[in-house]
C-alpha cells in the first residue's frame, strides 16, 4: 500500500523531517486501507431492530423476564448442576429445586430464578403513581445501593424468595439476572445462600488465525458531543484529521491507515436537554401554545449539532469506514435498544451509506475481519453501576458477559421496549471485543473464560472530556490510546 | 508550482488578511500533499522572521509519546505526574499488556521547547498553523480553516483528494452520486426552496405590468453583467469562498467563483465582496469568525454599499421566480417608510384611476389576493399609516428573506373621504431581525388595525363603506392564511 519515493522515506525517519525547507520534486507517501470486511451480525442486530408496523406498547414487561429466565435458566442449570449435584453438605446431598416456592425448610438445595433488588432508593413506578406524579423525571440519583435496606430476591414464574447470607452480599447482582443458588431456607422463610452459580461466558467462536502481514486495527471513539457552537473543542477536529491520516507525519499516517474501521459508539451529539420527560413536558405545553406550528421552528430546534457532526462525517467517510452508534442524548429513541439515528439527519454523511457510512443501533454486533464486537452506548454499564457499590466498570462489564445478558436491568430501571417473543439482550455468543461508551475513564482488560473464551473489554472514555480514542487490534486485541490535547489540556 | 507561489499566498492571507491558516487548508487552496503544505508553513514561518517580524505565529504540533503517566485517565491525574507510580496501582489497565499511549498535541511556538521535553518519545513535529498572533487556548479561530476544508472536499472524489492531499484511501467509500451539488448550493439548513430551484427555468414574465416598473428595480439580464464585476473587486484578492473548488491558481479560482458566489449565503457574499470588512485588526478576525457562525445573518458591519448590491441581487432572483404579479421593488429596511410610500403612490398615479367602486366582490377579492398594486384605485392623496402583516416567511438560503405584508393605506378620494385599503407587498428582511420584527410587529399590529378600521369606515359613504368592508374582508382572508403561513415555518432555516 504504501508508495513512497526513495526521497521521501529516507527522511521520514527523522521527527524533524517536516521542519525542513520544501522541495518541488520529492513526493509524500499516500496509503491505503487494507481492503476488509465489516459485517454487522444480523443475527443479533435484527432482533434489536423495532419494525414500526410490530411496534405496539399494550403488552406488558414481565413476559420479558419470562422469556429471560426461559432461555437462561437452562444455560444455568447446567453450570450449577456440574457444580453442586453430588455435593452434600452436613450429610445432606444437595439437590435441585425447579421452583423456588417449592423449597423445603431445612433441606439443602439449589434453586435458579430471576434476581430482583428491592432497593429504597430505586425509583419505583408504584411510588410515583400513588404520589399522582406521573411525569416525574426520572430520579437520577448516582446510586440505588444502599446496603442496609436493600434486599435480593430471587423470583421464577411461581413466586419470589428472598435471599440473605453474607455470600450473598458480597456478590455483584443486579435486577434481572439470571443466577443459581445454593443453600436452604430458613425459619424465617428466607432463604440462606451458601454458595452461587452464573450462566459463565456464552461459547465463543474462534478468531481467525492472524495471517501477520499487516496490522488492522478498529477504531472507537465516544462521546464526540459535537455541538456546532463557536467553543467547539478542537480535539475533535484533531481526531478526524488523524483518523484521515493528515495529522502528524508520515509513520502517523501510515498507523493510522492501519484502521480499518471507525465505531462512533454514543453521544455524538452535544447535551442541551435535560430529560427525555422533561423535555415532553416542554413540547407538550409548546403545542398548546402554538397549536398550528408545523414542521419543526427554530426556537426550539437547534441543528447546529447536525450540521456540524454531518460535515465532519462526511469527510471522514471519504477516508475510513465508519458506524454510528446512538447513546442516550443521541436524537433517537430514549428507550433500549435505541434505534439507529436516522441518517436524513447527516444528509452530506448519508450519500455513503452503502459504502463507508452506516448508522447502527445501540447495542449491536459486528464481525470485523472474524473479531467479533458488541458495544453498547454505555447506558447498560451506567445503570448496572447504579446498583452495586464501587466504580469497577471492568467488572460490571465482565459479569453483564458472565451473566449473558447485556441489559440485565432493563426493564426494570433501564427504559426498554416491551419485547414479547424474544429477549434480544440475552448474548447465545461472547464476543471478542466487548465496549461499553461513554464512561468516566479509559480502562480495559482481558477476561478468560473456562472454555477458553478470551474477551478484550473496553471501557471508552467520552472523547469531549478526555480527547481520547481507543485503537484495538483486530489479530491481537492489543489496545492503544491516542490522545488528542489542544488549550487548557496541553497545559497540564 | 512556482517555489515561491505559496510565500505570496500565506504573506497575503496571514499577514495581510490577518488570518490563521492551517496546513490543510493550504494544502486544499495550492492542492498539494499536506506534507508538503506542512513544510510550506515551515519555510515561510522561517523566511517571516525577517521579513514580517512578529507578524506571523506558529503553532506546532508534536506527535510521540508521553513521559510514563501513572495512569490513563488524563486530566485527573496529569497534576500527580511527579508523584512515582506505584501510588496509583492500577491493576485493571495493567493487566496483562502495556497499553501504548500516543499523544497529539497542539502547542505556540513559545512553548515548544517545553512541551517537547515534556515527551519520552517524539515521533513528529511539524508546523499546524501560522497565524498573525498567538491563538487562543481553544484554538477556535482554527475551527473555521477545518470547515473550509471540509467544503472544499466535499464534492471531490475520494481517490482523488486522496491522490492530491496524501488523505487515506479508504476503497469501499463510494458516495451517492444521487444529488452531487445538492448540498453544495445551499445550506443544509435552508433547504433550497422551491422558489431558488424555480430560478433555474426561467419563468414567463408578467408582461402587461412592466410598464409600471420602477426604475430603481433591475432586470436580471443587467444583473448578471454588473453583479460578478463588483464582486470581482473583493473576490480578487481574498478568494475565501469555502465551497468553490480551487482549479490552479488563487486568481483563477476566484474568478472561477465569481458566479457561485452570487448564490452563496450573504455570509460568504459579504466576505468575499468585502473590502469593506477586510482591513479589520487581528483582534477582530476572531470577532469576524463568531459572527459568522451566527447562522450566516447579515452583520451589522455590512456596509451600505454591500447591502445594495445583495439587494438588487435579490430581487433580480426573487423577481423571477415569484409570482406573476409581483412587480413590486423590493424593499429593504435601509429604505425609510417614506420611500416606500413613495414608490406606492408612484405606481398609484401610474396606474389607471376610475376602478374601485363598482367592483363586484368577488372581483375584489381576487384582485385582493393577487397581491399586487395596480388593483387598487389611485388615490390623489395618500395620508397615513402602515400596518405589517407578517404573512410568509421565506428564507432564503442566503441569509435573506422576503416575506409579504399587508399595508395599510389611508388615502383621501377626490371627494375628501378617507379612504383605507390593504395592500399586500414584498418585502425584504434580513433574518437576524427575523425573531424581533415577528414578536414586535403582531401585538403592534393587532393594535393598530381596529381602530384604523372604524374610522375609515365611520368617515365614508355608505357606498364606500361597503366597498372598505369587502376590502376588509379580502384582508382578513390574507390575514387568516395564517394557517399557511405557519406552514410556510416548515421551510424556515
Amino acid at each position: 500500500m504504501n508508495t513512497m519515493s526513495p526521497v521521501a522515506s529516507s527522511s521520514t525517519l527523522d521527527s524533524n523531517y517536516l521542519l525542513s525547507d520544501p522541495r518541488e520534486d520529492e513526493s509524500f507517501p499516500t496509503f491505503e486501507r487494507p481492503a476488509s470486511s465489516r459485517a454487522l451480525i444480523s443475527k443479533y442486530n435484527n432482533e434489536f431492530l423495532l419494525k414500526n408496523t410490530e411496534k405496539t406498547y399494550e403488552q406488558q414487561y414481565a413476559s420479558l423476564y419470562f422469556l429471560r429466565l426461559t432461555v437462561l435458566k437452562p444455560r444455568v442449570s447446567k453450570i450449577a448442576a456440574e457444580a453442586w449435584n453430588g455435593m452434600s453438605i452436613l450429610n445432606q446431598r444437595v439437590k435441585a429445586v425447579d421452583r423456588v416456592l417449592d423449597v423445603r425448610q431445612g433441606e439443602f438445595c439449589w434453586i435458579v430464578g430471576t434476581v430482583y433488588m428491592e432497593m429504597t432508593l430505586k425509583p419505583n413506578i408504584l411510588d410515583e403513581i400513588t404520589k399522582e406524579f406521573w411525569t416525574t423525571a426520572p430520579i437520577s440519583k448516582d446510586k440505588f445501593a444502599d446496603p442496609h435496606s436493600d434486599s435480593i430476591m430471587l423470583e421464577d414464574e411461581s413466586g419470589r424468595v428472598n435471599l440473605v447470607g453474607s455470600t450473598i452480599k458480597s456478590e455483584l447482582l443486579v435486577t434481572g439476572c439470571v443466577v443459581a443458588v445454593l443453600g436452604s431456607e430458613t425459619t424465617s422463610g428466607d432463604f440462606d445462600v451458601v454458595d452461587i452459580r452464573y450462566p459463565q461466558l456464552a461459547p465463543q467462536l474462534p478468531r481467525p488465525v492472524s495471517t501477520g502481514h499487516e496490522r488492522r486495527s478498529v477504531a472507537l471513539v465516544s462521546g464526540l458531543e459535537v455541538s456546532g457552537d463557536v467553543h467547539e473543542s478542537y480535539e475533535t477536529s484533531m481526531l478526524f484529521e488523524y483518523l484521515m491520516g493528515e495529522l502528524g507525519g508520515s509513520d502517523d499516517s501510515k498507523h493510522a491507515s492501519e484502521i480499518i474501521h471507525v465505531i462512533v459508539a454514543g453521544n455524538s451529539f452535544a447535551n442541551n436537554r435535560s430529560s427525555p420527560i422533561s423535555r415532553d413536558e416542554e413540547n407538550g405545553d409548546s403545542s398548546q401554545k402554538k397549536k398550528k406550528k408545523y414542521g419543526y421552528d427554530s426556537s426550539s430546534y437547534n441543528s447546529k449539532p447536525t450540521e456540524a457532526l454531518d460535515s465532519m462525517l462526511a469527510d471522514l467517510s471519504n477516508s475510513v469506514c465508519v458506524d454510528i452508534m446512538p447513546g442516550d442524548q443521541d436524537p433517537t429513541n430514549y428507550s433500549f435498544p435505541q434505534q439507529p439515528i436516522n441518517p436524513a439527519l447527516v444528509p452530506r454523511t448519508r450519500r455513503f451509506l452503502g459504502s463507508s457510512f452506516r448508522s447502527v443501533s445501540n447495542p449491536c454486533w459486528w464481525d470485523v475481519e472474524g473479531l467479533r464486537i458488541l458495544g453498547t452506548g454505555g447506558q447498560t454499564i451506567d445503570d448496572i453501576f447504579k446498583y452495586v457499590e464501587g466504580d469497577d466498570r471492568l467488572k460490571m462489564m465482565e459479569y453483564s458477559l458472565r451473566w449473558q445478558h447485556c441489559a440485565p436491568t432493563a426493564p426494570d430501571t433501564l427504559w426498554s421496549y416491551p419485547f414479547r417473543d424474544y429477549d434480544p439482550f440475552i448474548l447465545h455468543e461472547t464476543p471478542h471485543l466487548f465496549f461499553a461508551g461513554n464512561q468516566p475513564e479509559f480502562k480495559t482488560k482481558i477476561i478468560e473464560g473456562d472454555d477458553g473464551q478470551r474477551v478484550r473489554l473496553v471501557a471508552l472514555p467520552k472523547f469531549s472530556e478526555t480527547g481520547q480514542l481507543v485503537l484495538v487490534d483486530v489479530d491481537s486485541l492489543a489496545c492503544e490510546v491516542v490522545t488528542f490535547a489542544s488549550g487548557a489540556t496541553a497545559q497540564d | 508550482m512556482a517555489n515561491n507561489q505559496y510565500s505570496i499566498f500565506l504573506a497575503t492571507r496571514i499577514v495581510h488578511d490577518q488570518e490563521p491558516i492551517t496546513y490543510r487548508l493550504l494544502s486544499r487552496e495550492l492542492k498539494v500533499h499536506t506534507a508538503l503544505a506542512k513544510r510550506y508553513l515551515y519555510a515561510f514561518h522561517t523566511s517571516s522572521r525577517s521579513l514580517y517580524p512578529d507578524k506571523v505565529h506558529a503553532t506546532y504540533l508534536i506527535s510521540g509519546q508521553k513521559r510514563p503517566t501513572p495512569a490513563i485517565s488524563g486530566d485527573v491525574l496529569m497534576s500527580d505526574v511527579s508523584s512515582p507510580p506505584s501510588t496509583l496501582p492500577d491493576t485493571d489497565v495493567t493487566l496483562d499488556d502495556e497499553i501504548v499511549q500516543r499523544i497529539f498535541q497542539l502547542v505556540p511556538e513559545e512553548e515548544l521547547e517545553d512541551a517537547k521535553s515534556a515527551f519520552r518519545k517524539i515521533d513528529y513535529v511539524h508546523v499546524y498553523s501560522l497565524e498573525p498572533t498567538r491563538l487562543h487556548e481553544d484554538f477556535i479561530t482554527l475551527a473555521e480553516c477545518g470547515r473550509r476544508v471540509r467544503d472544499t472536499d466535499l464534492d471531490e472524489d475520494p481517490e482523488a483528494i486522496s491522490k492530491t492531499y496524501g488523505t487515506i484511501l479508504e476503497p469501499a467509500a463510494k458516495r451517492q452520486s444521487g444529488q452531487p451539488g445538492q448540498f453544495a448550493s445551499a445550506r443544509p439548513t435552508r433547504p433550497a426552496t422551491n422558489v431558488q430551484t424555480k430560478s433555474k427555468a426561467p419563468l414567463p414574465k408578467p408582461e402587461v405590468k412592466q410598464e409600471q416598473a420602477l426604475p430603481a428595480k433591475q432586470r436580471p439580464v443587467s444583473e448578471a453583467s454588473t453583479i460578478p464585476s463588483t464582486f470581482a473587486l473583493g473576490a480578487k484578492n481574498t478568494s475565501k469562498n469555502h465551497r468553490g473548488r480551487p482549479t490552479t491558481t488563487e486568481d483563477e479560482r476566484s474568478r472561477d467563483n465569481i458566479k457561485k458566489e452570487i448564490k452563496k449565503s450573504e455570509s460568504r457574499d459579504k466576505k468575499s465582496a468585502s473590502p469593506f470588512t477586510k482591513s479589520v485588526s487581528a483582534g477582530s478576525a476572531i470577532k469576524r469568525e463568531r459572527t459568522q457562525k451566527k447562522s450566516g445573518t447579515s452583520t451589522p458591519q455590512s456596509s451600505s454599499q454591500v447591502s445594495q448590491e445583495l439587494q438588487s441581487m435579490f430581487s433580480s432572483s426573487e423577481d423571477e421566480n415569484e409570482d406573476k404579479d409581483d412587480e413590486k421593488p423590493i424593499k429593504s429596511e435601509n429604505e425609510t417608510p417614506k420611500d416606500v410610500f413613495g414608490a406606492i403612490h408612484d405606481s398609484f398615479i401610474s396606474d389607471d384611476i376610475d376602478l374601485s367602486i363598482d367592483r363586484t366582490p368577488a372581483k375584489l377579492e381576487e384582485e385582493v389576493k393577487s397581491e399586487d398594486v395596480e388593483m387598487e384605485p389611485a388615490p390623489l392623496l395618500e395620508e397615513a399609516g402602515t400596518e405589517l402583516v407578517e404573512q410568509s416567511p421565506q428564507k432564503r438560503p442566503h441569509g435573506r428573506g422576503r416575506r409579504k405584508i399587508t399595508k395599510e393605506i389611508h388615502t383621501k378620494d377626490a371627494n375628501g373621504f378617507l379612504t383605507t385599503k390593504y395592500e399586500d407587498v414584498w418585502e425584504s428582511y434580513s433574518e437576524l431581525s427575523d425573531e424581533e420584527t415577528i414578536s414586535a410587529s403582531r401585538p403592534a399590529s393587532t393594535h393598530s388595525s381596529a381602530p384604523l378600521k372604524k374610522g375609515s369606515t365611520g368617515t365614508g359613504t355608505p357606498k364606500e363603506k361597503d366597498v372598505a368592508v369587502k376590502k376588509d374582508n379580502g384582508a382578513k382572508k390574507k390575514q387568516t392564511g395564517g394557517g399557511q403561513s405557519s406552514l410556510m415555518s416548515f421551510w424556515k432555516k
